[in-house]
């Protein structure tokens, strides 16, 4: 592997392994702001043990997560300083106004867990809510740069050197908004169906069966985000194509494994791409399809990776794959949540019985599977180029040679950084649904 | 005129810099000053530490950000230059903050709790002498300009040898005694027992005087290698800020001995301070040396429209962040007050 693979590597994990802590820290304090929401307003213990636990579990991703972006902060400059040099000074206005609001996501996630004897309710309520708010102005933020990255605007470029620099029309370019969406109502997806599942899991063991009720309440605070998010993402992530349609053609073509230009094309359902024959072995056509999605319009033209010079394409295999990965998954998703809304309608046992409770536990990876893929898509996608049509990833990587060692060193931490995430948010999880019901305060007291 | 926006967009790093070197740097002081201590006061000071964990980090991220945006020459040169030492700090930064955390919210500590614990103390140390040898390697003359790399010379010359040397190790050393006096001072005002205070007073003692001679001994290394020329060293601003350093020990024993534990904590930090703007002020404007000419404060800005914009940005940001980190902070300190 040469060292641009093994750099791309590193920063993949990094991504990777970062937006699942991030997403979860951006979603998980709005269940926390909701439950404790319901028991200020009903005093149940219950929503006072959910705000805690998932307060608890929000911690802990916090960090994982201000851990692995703070990494990412330097792993810009140390993978990408071709990018960067250039990049810093046309697109930094949202990274440090995103700066700003972990700073601030930071200081309210410390008042939020240490302020519940020393803050008044309301004050209390607005930090934790803030917590969350604070997330997710942070996440929209960095998207910013990554929109700017597929849709370079705000500088002209003289083929070495940006000029003219305008950081505001940088900042609000035009892949932003959507991709801001697509992502945002993803992370309520992936987040709220992990949990589900979570808790759902913990509600099928038999001995766990004195937190019953914990686990049940818990369901029903978070269904909503997750019903919600999952019948509107569909709607997002056809606008989504529809803009990446105009503004990165040969992306749409290297997911859509469309290697032909042609008027009415035909949308592939799997299938395995092959490069070398141009063609689509093993996947079902569907007519016009393709049209439709990118142009609504079932004749339109869609322009082919044959319209795109050899060096300029976008690998096939990787982002086609990905692509039917996260429209599978979101078509399951928004499968189910129809389910459900219609099962609570005309058949309220069938959310009762094992094997509903069975089928969130299966959902449970599913969202955040999704969500890894339309990264890929994107990311994978976008290449040979990190800043579209502008600067080649292969001419922005670092020199310095031995890329190998710094992914292993990445991939050995990040591997026991999840780990032990994992193991411990178990353990905290275990404990805290299984404490006694009664006495909320006497939790606060014994402290 | 036109080097007003770089000069204030490097005031402001330098004022997110030293709040990381203060704040990180008694947290980073707290897992070194553990290794010296007896359990139950390690535990007093884990608690003391844990609510203001990640407020102290996220200056780090401040400095990058300002880097990036303000200097983004200086931070991709010097990334590329100083890449082993940043990735190995980088790499003792994230240990830390992980097994800090674990080790905060495991409810089983007992089974894993000593590996938790020596790995947050071990990262702790080494984070400070990989800083170190950071100055050091941005105190050293690279090969090459700062636009070319002279691949040819291969990769020890490139990347190994202008940073990893016996002065940058020192430098490592004073950082590592630093932060370990920093977070002993301040650990001092959060205790009650006066026999404790006493121990934790010595630490304070001990690591300022390694603190002082380690100092004297960067001084002295880099006048002889040349890293530190002598007209830096004997810079009138240069003296006059490593002496306040120096004799700021006394005040800060007084107050300790006293009981004025945040009469304490504020001439630390003055202490800091002075030795840091010592420091920033001798190098101004150079931030990397190469034999091809210098990156300077100047020459590595980013265009003046960036600059501005993210100057009013700082501003804003530091006008919402102050107010509610002494909320935090006061949030926070009845807790320390009223636990036995």
């Amino acid at each position: 592997m040469t060292d641009l693979l093994w750099a791309r590597s590193t920063m993949a994990l990094s991504l990777g392994f970062h937006i699942i802590f991030a997403s979860i820290s951006m979603v998980l304090p709005f269940f926390m702001a909701r439950a404790h929401w319901l028991y200020l307003r009903g005093g149940d213990p219950i929503h006072y043990r959910l705000t805690k636990a998932w307060s608890h579990g929000a911690a802990v991703l916090f960090a994982t997560g201000a851990v692995s972006g703070t990494a990412l902060s330097f792993q810009l400059g140390l993978l990408w300083p071709g990018f960067m040099e250039h990049a810093g000074a046309i697109i930094g206005m949202p990274f440090s106004l995103e700066g700003a609001a972990f700073f601030l996501e930071a200081i309210f996630l410390g008042l939020f867990l240490y302020g519940w004897e020393r803050l008044k309710p309301r004050i209390h309520f607005l930090a934790g809510l803030m917590v969350g708010v604070c997330g997710l102005a942070s996440g929209v933020l960095v998207i910013a740069a990554n929109g700017w990255m597929n849709s370079p605007t705000g500088f002209e470029w003289n083929g070495s050197e940006a000029t003219n620099i305008q950081p505001w029309v940088a900042m609000f370019n035009r892949a932003w908004p959507l991709q801001a969406l697509h992502m945002l109502v993803a992370a309520i997806q992936a987040t709220s169906f992990a949990a589900l599942g979570v808790h759902a899991f913990c509600l099928l063991r038999p001995r766990g069966a004195g937190a019953a009720p914990f686990h049940r309440e818990a369901l029903r605070v978070i269904l909503p985000f997750a019903l919600v998010a999952s019948l509107i993402q569909p709607l997002i992530g056809d606008l989504s194509a529809k803009s990446v349609a105009q503004r990165q053609p040969e992306k749409l073509a290297a997911f859509e494994a469309h290697f032909e230009t042609a008027r009415g094309a035909s949308l592939w359902i799997g299938g395995i791409p092959d490069e070398k024959a141009k063609t689509v072995r093993y996947g079902i056509a569907v007519p016009k399809a393709l049209s439709i999605l990118a142009f609504a319009d079932p004749d339109a033209e869609v322009r082919g990776l044959d319209a795109f010079p050899p060096e300029d394409h976008p690998p096939v295999v990787v982002p086609h794959l990905a692509f039917q990965v996260m429209v599978g998954v979101g078509s399951l998703l928004l499968l189910f949540s129809v389910f459900w809304l219609a099962a609570r309608k005309l058949r309220p046992q069938w959310l009762e019985v094992p094997l509903y409770l069975k089928s969130l536990v299966f959902l449970s990876p599913l969202g955040f599977l999704a969500l890894e893929a339309g990264w890929v898509v994107t990311e994978v996608g976008r290449q040979p180029w990190i800043l579209y049509h502008v600067i080649r990833t292969a001419d922005a990587v670092t020199p310095v040679p031995g890329q190998a060692i710094t992914f292993i060193s990445i991939a050995i931490l990040y591997g026991f950084l999840g780990l032990f995430s994992a193991l411990v948010l178990s353990r905290l999880f275990r404990k805290e649904s299984q404490e006694k019901a009664n006495s909320p305060h006497g939790w606060s007291r014994a402290e | 005129m036109s080097d007003l926006l770089p000069n204030l967009t490097g005031l402001f790093l330098a004022i997110a810099l030293s709040a990381y070197v203060l704040f990180g740097g008694a947290d980073f002081g707290g897992g070194i000053l553990e290794i010296t201590l007896p359990a139950p006061l390690r535990r007093k000071l884990e608690a003391t530490l844990a609510p203001v964990w990640e407020a102290n980090h996220v200056w780090l991220i401040a400095v990058i950000v300002i880097l990036f945006v303000g200097f983004p020459k200086f931070y991709a040169v010097a990334m590329t230059r100083l890449y082993v030492p940043i990735s190995l700090a980088l790499l003792m930064v994230l240990v830390r903050g992980t097994f800090f955390t674990l080790r905060k919210y495991d409810p089983e500590p007992e089974r894993w709790g000593p590996l938790y614990s020596s790995l947050f103390r071990t990262s702790s140390a080494l984070a400070p002498v990989f800083f170190g040898f950071v100055i050091g390697g941005l105190l050293t003359t690279h090969p090459g300009s700062p636009s070319r790399i002279p691949a040819e010379l291969g990769f020890s010359a490139l990347y190994l040898e202008p940073w990893c040397h016996g002065f940058g190790l020192l430098i490592g050393a004073f950082v590592m005694c630093l932060f370990g006096y920093l977070a002993s001072v301040f650990f001092c005002g959060e205790l009650s027992d006066d026999a404790s205070r006493v121990l934790v007073r010595r630490r304070a003692l001990s690591f300022f005087i390694a603190t002082f001679v380690s100092g004297g001994l960067v001084l002295l290394t880099g006048a002889v290698t040349g890293r530190v020329p002598v007209q830096d060293a004997l810079h009138p601003i240069f003296l006059v800020c490593q002496s306040t350093a120096a004799i700021g020990i006394a005040v800060v024993t007084r107050a300790l001995l006293q009981g004025r534990l945040w009469q304490a904590r504020l001439a630390a930090g003055a202490q800091t301070f002075a030795i840091l703007g010592g420091f920033l002020a001798t190098q101004y404007p150079t931030l990397l040396r190469t034999e091809g000419g210098s990156l300077t404060l100047h020459s590595a800005s980013a265009p003046a429209v960036t600059q501005a914009w993210l100057l009013i940005g700082l501003v804003v940001v530091l006008s919402l962040v102050i107010p509610l980190l002494i909320l935090l902070f006061r949030v926070f300190r009845p807790a320390a007050e009223r636990s036995p």
